[in-house]
């Protein structure tokens, strides 16, 4: 076990320098600099190369990496250009809007993904499972830009429910925070509804077909006591599994959901960064993210003993 | 070109209204009224909302040239003159001004007892502090004004010694983008070159806090003193009525539109789209205000620009009518027009010269003198952005279909802003430019015109543009106008097309509430609850 989580803790940091690097390069690739877009259309070239000097901009890209590199080393993930403060600080703030709502869509999608999905399994071809193919199929084909346009025209315009867009910090109180993010939750966790309840009823159906489900029957074992204690409690690695795979990517990918309902998020801040040129935020937060993504995984990994004592980690084994 | 918004009395406020000062009061007066009995707290909002259409790299009122910076520093900062609805010079922080016989000197008093938001008196060397920082970091200033500096000459006087007669100073001065705000002494000295970070001007509304990429919030400030003249535009009377504002950066068109319809908003910019959903509502009203020029600029360094021409081939194949279609979707928000200026601004306005090239959609013609220039059929570049409401790209997409109509290998070249500014100012691997540009008051404030932009590098040019700078009386601005649009029209190092306009939704419970050319102006503003 020990000798598994090293192993693991190395390849993911072999993932971490090999991503930074990719960043950074992507960045110093990529024409145009923060000094053009600050100073706009009249700036003229003197001008232009006074702020990128002032702004350190000058200095070969090597030179560049290293310095960062040291900095991130030392907890220092840079000064923004754009928004004037550290970026561990604006990442710090940006991120509680962008955990909040991927907290609140993988709630919203466990408890509508897998009651439906546990229904769909024990009677196949019910209304159960046509509904979790219906929500599936719209949750795929249905773009997340479209299904939250869909839902801000009925729920905020129409119905004035929730606000149309914004975002509340926690400070103003529960409720109203909870207001603004139901929406966008909303629009990002169908997606996941579909996911988690396809790989749910699978699961749980496979399960359900096993021998020692029919033994628990025959021991006269309840029909609920067989789905839930056994079917479902079967089906939690690859559930975990997705859930993991899925919050990772609801982090990184509020970029739409973010934009349309203006929410400062990490997906919005990236943007902007990007389309400003804000080098020191578009590498910190993209090796942020990362590091979030792998750590996730790292944990679910080491969750799956304990899910399924079946499960033995061996470094030679899954490393 | 002033699309001055005359404010509408709603129901609620009618009783007020009437009481007050008639039909054609504008709800600053009306705000002092409050006390008038008819009229209780409450029945106005405290706080205005107005959401803005693109987020801001810094409020420094001298470096940035966004139209969002401008929007929202007018509130707190103020300028020596102000421009009034029909885009005239009026006093603002000086009380007066005069100037020499031969327009080359300039004093200016600053008025007395005009306050900063720190609570310090304005005196005439921050005036001189601040208008030579601003001098230093815009360029449009720095062509103006050379390097003549703004000197004190006592406590409340200010003067300026330029090398030739300037009549267009007044106009830089009062130009409402990058403009010439007056900061304390200590702050524009001390500024850093990204911008200064703190916030302090002498206007109706100081500065409260900067939530980046979320919102800008101000509120009243109450020792305020400003000139006593009906409001018009940036000049007059500021009575600040409401007592905040918050600017809301909501980049997203739909989403500005949504939450207009959910009520969260009271102003709104409108899509042709949307137009349908509140075209005939009681409670809105619908107006249709000029907002940017469309021009077609060429890089005059390439192989296939620098050939006059080539430039004319172009010139011919324009069919203004269905590229102004084209890019603004709506017969109702164009207008043709030949001069660099609105026809409105009629010291300025010039048709000369135009005859020759503007609107001919000759396409025989556009053939002929193609080639004439001797073009090979190799790719010509049209560079071109997504970015800002495709205004760039439409541009690029009708012009390019109108060039290969006659022959030309038309290619679109599209990038992301930042990267479109730097292959611009590079001038190198594009050819054509085109796209949507605020209109100024004058001819030499023609960002394309300068020489780092396309690459004019003309001395001829350079001289007509002077001229227009120096030209004092209206006969010399008409003459130096027309001789200025005559020798574009002729050398054609930029090709206008037309001018558009926009739809603003504006709900009825907003009084006093002006625009000038497209730009909020909200110190006298409130909102009827």
């Amino acid at each position: 076990m020990l000798r598994y989580g090293l192993a693991r803790l190395l390849a993911l940091l072999q993932v971490i320098v090999v991503m930074s690097i990719v960043v950074y390069a992507l960045i110093y690739a990529m024409p145009g600099d923060p000094a053009t877009v600050i100073l706009g259309d009249d700036a003229t070239p003197e001008q232009i190369a006074e702020l990128r000097a002032q702004l350190g901009l000058d200095q070969p890209a090597w030179l560049g990496y290293l310095d960062w590199v040291s900095a991130v080393l030392r907890g220092d993930l840079g000064y923004s250009i754009f928004l004037r403060a550290p970026v561990a600080e604006v990442l710090g703030e940006r991120i509680v809007p962008t955990v909040s709502i991927a907290l609140l869509a993988s709630f919203v999608s466990v408890i509508v993904a897998i009651p439906l999905a546990l229904a769909a399994a024990r009677r196949q071809g019910g209304a159960a499972d046509v509904s979790l193919t219906v929500v599936a199929m719209l949750g795929i084909a249905v773009p997340g830009f479209l299904l939250s346009l869909l839902l801000v025209r009925v729920f905020a315009v129409q119905l004035g429910w929730f606000p149309v867009a914004g975002y509340a910090s926690p400070d103003e109180g529960p409720w109203t925070f909870l207001r603004y993010l139901v929406l966008p939750a909303v629009a990002l966790g169908v997606v996941q509804v579909s996911v988690l309840g396809r790989i749910t009823r699978s699961s749980v159906v496979d399960v359900l077909s096993s021998s020692f489900i029919t033994v628990a029957r025959a021991k006269g074992v309840s029909p609920a006591g067989v789905l839930y204690g056994h079917g479902l409690r079967n089906a939690l690695v690859p559930i975990v599994t997705v859930l993991a795979g899925s919050f990772g990517s609801l982090l990184a990918g509020a970029v739409v959901v973010e934009t349309i309902f203006n929410i400062p998020g990490v997906g919005q801040l990236i943007v902007t960064a990007i389309s400003r040129r804000d080098y020191p935020v578009i590498q910190s937060t993209v090796l942020v993210i990362a590091l979030i993504f792998v750590v996730l995984n790292f944990v679910v990994d080491l969750l799956y003993p304990l899910l399924d004592p079946r499960i033995r980690l061996t470094a030679g084994a899954r490393a | 070109m002033s699309t001055h918004r005359r404010p509408r009395i709603t129901s609620a406020a009618i009783l007020a209204a009437t009481v007050l000062v008639g039909g054609t009061a504008l709800a600053g007066c009306a705000a002092t009224d409050t006390t008038s009995g008819t009229d209780t707290t409450g029945a106005y909002a405290d706080v205005i909302r107005y959401p803005v259409t693109a987020t801001i790299p810094t409020l420094d009122p001298h470096i940035s040239p966004s139209g969002v910076v401008a929007n929202i520093d007018a509130h707190i900062y103020e300028t020596l003159v102000a421009q009034d609805e029909s885009l005239a010079p009026q006093p603002a922080l000086a009380e007066s001004w005069t100037t020499s016989e031969d327009g080359r000197s300039w004093t200016f008093t600053i008025r007395d007892g005009v306050l900063f938001h720190n609570g310090e008196q304005l005196t005439a060397a921050d005036v001189a502090a601040s208008l030579n920082r601003w001098k230093t970091v815009t360029a449009r200033a720095q062509t103006l004004l050379g390097d003549s500096e703004f000197q004190v000459a006592d406590e409340r006087t200010v003067t300026l010694e330029l090398a030739q007669p300037q009549g267009d100073l007044l106009a830089q001065l009062a130009n409402p983008l990058q403009f010439a705000a007056i900061m304390p002494a200590s702050i524009a000295e001390n500024a850093p070159a990204e911008g200064v970070t703190e916030y302090i001007g002498t206007g109706p509304y100081q500065f409260v806090e900067w939530n980046v990429d979320r919102d800008v919030r101000l509120t009243r400030f109450d020792d305020y003193t400003g000139v006593d003249t009906e409001p018009s535009g940036y000049a007059g009377r500021k009575d600040a009525p409401t007592q905040d504002i918050t600017f809301d950066f909501v980049v997203d068109s739909a989403t500005r539109f949504s939450a207009f319809l959910s009520g969260e908003y009271d102003f709104v910019d409108v899509t042709v789209d949307n137009l349908p959903q509140v075209e005939g509502q009681d409670d809105v009203e619908i107006t249709k205000e000029l907002s940017t020029g469309y021009v077609v600029v060429f890089n005059m360094t390439s192989d296939f620009a620098s050939e006059l021409s080539s430039r004319e081939a172009v010139a011919a194949a324009i069919d203004a009518d269905d590229f102004m279609t084209a890019v603004v979707s709506d017969p109702e928000l164009y207008r043709l027009n030949p001069s660099y200026v609105y026809e409105e601004n009629t010291a300025w306005w010039s048709d000369a010269g135009s005859d020759a090239f503007y609107n001919i959609a000759d396409l025989d013609l556009a053939r002929e003198k193609l080639a004439e220039s001797g073009y090979d059929g190799r790719e010509i570049h049209i560079l071109t952005s997504h970015d800002y409401g495709e205004v760039y790209y439409k541009s690029a997409v009708i012009l390019q279909s109108q060039l290969q109509a006659i022959g030309v290998n038309a290619v679109l070249d599209i990038y992301d802003y930042a990267t479109l500014i730097q292959h611009r100012n590079s001038l190198q691997g594009w050819d054509i430019y085109a796209g949507a540009f605020l209109v100024p008051s004058t001819p030499s404030q023609l960002l394309y015109l300068t020489p780092n932009y396309g690459g004019a590098d003309d001395p001829r040019l350079a001289e007509l543009l002077d001229a227009t700078a120096a030209a004092i009386s209206e006969a010399d601005q008409q003459a130096s106008s027309a001789a200025l649009e005559e020798y574009l029209w002729e050398q054609l190092p930029t090709i206008n097309v037309g001018d558009s306009y926009g739809y603003r939704a504006v709900r009825n419970s907003v009084e006093g509430y002006q625009t000038l050319n497209g730009a909020p102006i909200l110190w006298n503003t409130r909102i009827a609850e």
